[in-house]
């Protein structure tokens, strides 16, 4: 089982670099593109790709392109807001319940419980209606339902760590308790998290394409998801509405997966035999 | 099995927290659901006559105090859309949901093992390369549009699948695929991480060194240990599943509780979205329950 | 390695088990299939308030009176009707009508049912429409007389709500299997799923000709298409997007018809609102607004531009209203006039534009914002899930909003939207408009027993209101409806009720 040498695996370049690719399109949009992203030109709805229009235009004849462009900010905007304020969120609750057990993990995982039983589309639809649909509201919603995730993986991962050998030698030599989490567990724990985490980034893009679906995305901005919902309802006349966003979707869980396990490798000592 | 007694008894706290949050949380979204029962030509008083009749008129907590009470006898109360009883109107749909989630979690284990081994064990390689694919392409198709797209395939342009409804194993084949998916997804990935941990463990290089033969090093070693994690994912993954089941069953004209659901807010039908909620968070619980029975027989030091 | 084996032979299996399974049956020639976007939830014509119930019921039940294609009431119970006095009906019902269990439906069960309606305890959505009657009086089990507390110009169109059978009525069950006197019986219900109705033998218009009505409930557009162009949907009204219809012409077993229709849709303001109160603002936007090029890029043609609420197949339509065509350069004039000069943002003002999340509300919100955008009026659009929206759009929590409505060929509706005392929950006046001269012309109307004069107080009500501009008119949609070639004999009726089904055949 040799892994490539050297200090940057060839694959997490790659991601690195698709990550830096989309990066520029969300900055340089106003640059590579012509007119506003929801300008409509009624003349070319739901054109196929033309020169003009190398992905195509949708149902008001919008530039896809253009729409896609401009969705990478929104989209990677969302996507990372959600997947950091719930790693910090999860990983603090659960390594905290997990670490200092007795009622603060009773009580930490029966909240998680709840949050993990509740159906995320009730509570999205609560929060749209209640604060009205826009990115910032977006956020909280997915966020609410996305940390109890990490929380309970980070939980299983310091109870399987807190007896291991390395830890107890730590505690014996008289570390406390935030610097044995912090410098002993943590290292160690974090490797189902960071896969955990890249695949979310993922999900959320498709939980907010999925809300754009039943109405509720973020309004007046163009987003993949957004887009690729509008490719759903047209999908029996202009298939390629959908495809491009789809793409820009993958390729970004591709290069957030491929970044993912280069960061497993380097921070889980164990898988790098 | 003092273990799975306690875990039980955990479980209470977890679907009352459901229910009071469920409860709040309808009450807080804007819209009347007496306005939307009776109509626009109905006059204040009629109005006021049904929400009295409802106890909407109530303060909150004595009509939260009220739905406790109701839950003790196992009386959810009356749906106001549909004007009977609750449990009977989900009733009618359950059925429908638990198969569609069965078979879609049947679907993604089914394809999510073995490809998560062989691309474990073929690390690096093609088989390992195609699995990474797959799984990406899996989590970037959200079911609103995956659902279609195999209806297009296979019963638009190929013949060999009903469209949509519910007639017949053969019609619930592309539900659960669609639904399956992103679950498959994840768990390719998880099983593939999680083999990878195992396989690099000093008992297994040991049994290797051995000589013992590959297949049985996997079979009889690594394939329990590798396990655990992947159940535990399965059921965590369940609850997003569910939600999934809500657009799955819009896609396939689908008559499940997802369904009701939405229905059910869109009419500010409270009753109603309470018990389609307890009903989902119960099976999101019970599932839960069965893959922590699950774990504690596979890996005998878990005791909680 | 085994593994591998075991996956293909997992695909092999559903392969085969799909394979096995699929085909579709050949088309029973005495069954149609109807594809319905939403659940029929509550088929009690007492209680039943949803669009898809209400389309339903002329199948299962008889009413007084019906209304005909055309929107005007005519004898279905009731054989003949005489007003002696404006506040009395007497209505003379057919002999030998029998409901679905056999009994003999009489005065009694219409009383009952009417009665059952006007009980406040029993919750009934047509209670307020009711509140006009004082009295309902039986003579003999042939007669029914309807005593008003005051004249009602617009009461037979009340008259058309299903009657239930006495006997029958105060079961716990009959919602699970309401028992009527219509064409159909009651087949089978598996809610959320499929609705089937069996021709009724003893119907007294004779049996209808097909033996069974399915009605699919399939709530995703594209798979009901794809439902429709397969053949496993032989009748598709009120639920096809114009851009669908020429995907649907291409499967050669469907007949794919348009004609004009008289839903009317319209964006509405709030006259409570600071800017939109001021009638030059209002115009503006009307004149902003490029109502062609939306029907041509949204409707494909398929809409006519409306200037009033009563489409012109009304006979209360009004012909000559104030029609706002679109003129941007007068927009911004008007605009100039109200006192709102372009600021150096370029913009005038900002206004919030709610919709439901219905997408092609959204698409049209679009376009509208960026006409209005065109004359610097700056749109936000939000569309907000549907309890919400009407919840805000009936409290007057808007600005601009955009919606429908279907069906209408009662022309009292103008007073239920326009009077200022319908204003919510007491009627539709989201916008909070009054105008005490449309309110004297639209009482007047409601007692006015003279049909000319009648007329004419209400075209002079739509006059006034169109020159208030309290709504901007936009267009009345076509109807769009998609049926198997192998069925002869459907006709749409304006409400998108399924009425005609019983007159359906097969096609020779």
């Amino acid at each position: 089982m040799t892994r490539p040498t050297g200090r940057f695996p060839v694959t997490a370049v790659i991601g690195a670099a698709i990550l830096a690719l989309m990066l520029a399109l969300a900055l340089l949009a106003p640059v590579i593109t012509t007119g506003k992203p929801l300008q409509t030109d009624l003349e070319g709805a739901l054109r196929g790709p033309t020169a003009g229009h190398p992905f195509g235009q949708d149902r008001l004849g919008r530039d896809i392109f253009a729409q896609v462009a401009y969705g990478t900010r929104a989209s990677l905007l969302i996507a990372i807001s959600v997947v950091t304020l719930t790693v910090i969120a999860g990983v603090a609750a659960g390594a905290a319940a997990g670490y200092l057990g007795g009622a603060v993990d009773v009580v930490v995982m029966r909240v998680v419980d709840i949050f993990l039983a509740f159906p995320g589309i009730l509570l999205a639809i609560a929060l749209a209606g209640v604060l009205g649909p826009n990115l910032g509201n977006l956020v909280i919603a997915l966020s609410m339902m996305g940390w109890v995730g990490y929380a309970r993986l980070m939980r299983a991962q310091l109870l399987s760590l807190r007896e291991r050998e390395y830890v107890t030698a730590a505690r014996a030599v008289g570390a406390g308790p935030w610097r044995i989490v912090g410098r002993h567990i943590l290292p160690n724990a974090l490797s189902p998290v960071i896969v955990q985490a890249t695949f979310s980034a993922a999900g959320v893009i498709i939980a907010e394409s999925s809300l754009s679906f039943l109405g509720l995305g973020p309004q007046n901005v163009p987003t993949w998801g957004g887009l690729l919902a509008q490719g759903a309802a047209y999908l029996l006349y202009a298939p390629h509405i959908a495809f491009f966003p789809g793409l820009f979707i993958m390729l970004t869980v591709l290069a957030f997966n491929l970044v993912g396990d280069a960061l497993r490798d380097s921070l889980d000592p164990k898988s790098r035999q | 099995m003092t273990g799975l007694g306690r875990r039980l008894l955990l479980l209470i706290p977890t679907v009352l927290g459901v229910l009071t949050l469920v409860f709040f949380l309808v009450h807080l979204i804007p819209g009347d659901p007496v306005e939307l029962m009776l109509g626009e030509t109905a006059s204040r008083a009629d109005l006021g006559q049904l929400r009295a009749d409802l106890g909407l008129d109530r303060p909150l907590s004595e009509q939260y105090a009220r739905f406790l009470g109701g839950l003790v006898r196992g009386d959810l109360g009356r749906s106001f859309y549909y004007r009977k009883p609750v449990l009977a109107v989900i009733g009618g749909a359950l059925p429908a949901t638990a198969l569609l989630a069965a078979a879609a979690m049947a679907v993604a284990v089914l394809v999510a093992l073995p490809l998560g081994i062989l691309a474990a064990i073929r690390r690096d390689r093609l088989p390992d390369r195609l699995a990474l694919f797959g799984s990406l392409v899996g989590v970037s198709m959200p079911n609103f549009w995956l659902g279609p797209m195999l209806i297009i395939l296979f019963s638009f342009r190929l013949g060999w699948l009903p469209v949509s409804g519910r007639e017949g194993a053969a019609s619930l084949v592309l539900p659960a695929l669609t639904l399956g998916t992103a679950l498959s997804a994840i768990l390719v990935r998880m099983t593939r991480a999680s083999m990878l941990d195992v396989l690099g463990e000093d008992y297994l290089r040991t049994a290797r060194a051995k000589g013992v033969r590959p297949v049985t090093v996997i079979a009889r070693h690594a394939l329990r240990n590798a396990l655990l994690p992947v159940v535990t994912i399965i059921g965590l993954q369940f609850g997003a599943l569910l939600s999934g089941a809500v657009i799955t069953e819009n896609v396939f004209a689908w008559p499940g509780v997802g369904t009701l659901l939405i229905q059910a807010i869109t009419a500010r039908d409270y009753p109603l979205v309470q018990g389609c909620v307890l009903v989902i968070a119960l099976c999101y619980v019970v599932v839960n329950f069965l893959t922590d029975s699950l774990y504690a027989l596979i890996d005998p030091r878990v005791r909680t | 390695m085994r593994l591998p084996r075991l996956l293909l032979l997992s695909v092999a299996v559903c392969t085969l088990l799909g394979a096995a399974c699929s085909g579709d049956k050949p088309a029973d020639p005495g069954t149609l299939v109807v594809g319905l976007e939403a659940n029929p939830t509550n088929l009690d014509p007492r209680l039943a308030t949803g669009a898809a119930a209400v389309r339903i019921l002329p199948l299962l039940f008889n009413s007084l009176l019906r209304l005909d294609p055309a929107g005007e009431p005519t004898p279905e119970l009731a054989l003949s009707w005489e007003t002696p006095s404006p506040t009395t009906y007497v209505f003379h019902l057919r002999r030998g009508v029998r409901f679905h269990d056999g009994r003999e439906l009489t005065s009694a069960d219409v009383r009952y049912s009417y009665d059952w309606m006007r009980e406040p305890g029993n919750h009934s959505p047509n209670q307020g429409a009711l509140a006009v009657v004082a009295a309902i009086e039986t003579p003999d089990a042939q007669t029914v007389r309807f005593v008003l507390k005051e004249p009602f110009a617009s009461f037979l169109q009340n008259l058309t709500l299903g009657i239930v059978p006495a006997h029958r009525g105060e079961a716990q069950d009959f919602v699970d299997a309401p028992v009527g006197s219509g064409p159909f019986r009651w087949g089978e219900w598996r809610p959320g799923e499929r609705l089937v109705l069996l021709a009724f033998d003893d119907a007294w218009e004779g049996r209808p000709h097909l033996d069974r009505v399915v009605f699919r409930i399939v709530a995703n557009e594209t798979t009901r298409l794809l439902e429709t162009r397969r053949g496993r949907i032989d009748l598709l009204w009120n639920n096809i997007p114009p851009y669908a219809a020429p995907f649907l012409r291409e499967a050669p077993q469907l007949a794919v018809t348009t004609r004009p229709g008289i839903t009317y849709q319209y964006l509405g303001f709030n006259l409570q609102d600071a800017t939109l109160k001021e009638p030059l603002v209002r115009r503006a936007i009307a004149h902003a607004v490029d109502r062609d090029r939306i029907i041509k890029a949204l409707f494909l043609g398929l809409a006519r531009p409306a200037a009033t609420l009563l489409a012109p197949e009304n006979w209360a339509h009004a012909g000559e209203v104030a029609s706002y065509p679109h003129d941007p350069a007068l927009a911004r004039r008007l605009l100039d006039q109200a006192g709102y000069p372009v600021r150096p943002d370029g913009s005038r003002f900002a206004l919030s534009y709610k919709t439901s999340t219905d997408r092609q509300g959204i698409e049209m919100a679009d376009l509208v914002s960026e006409d209005l955008a065109a004359v610097g009026i700056r749109v936000e659009r939000r569309s907000f899930e549907w309890g919400t929206f009407y919840g805000d759009i009936k409290a007057g929590n808007f600005q601009l909003y955009s919606l429908r409505w279907v069906g209408i060929t009662d022309p009292d509706t103008l007073h239920y939207i326009f009077h200022s005392a319908s204003v919510p929950p007491a009627g539709a006046n989201r916008g909070r408009y009054a105008n005490a001269e449309v309110d004297r012309l639209l009482d007047a109307s409601r007692s006015e027993s003279d049909p000319v004069a009648r007329r004419a107080q209400l075209i002079a009500a739509q006059r006034l209101i169109a020159a208030d501009c309290v709504y901007v008119s936009l267009w009345y949609p076509d109807d769009i409806f998609a049926l198997a070639r192998r069925f002869e004999g459907f006709e749409p009726y304006p409400g998108g009720q399924y009425t005609s089904l019983k007159q359906v055949r097969a096609a020779r």
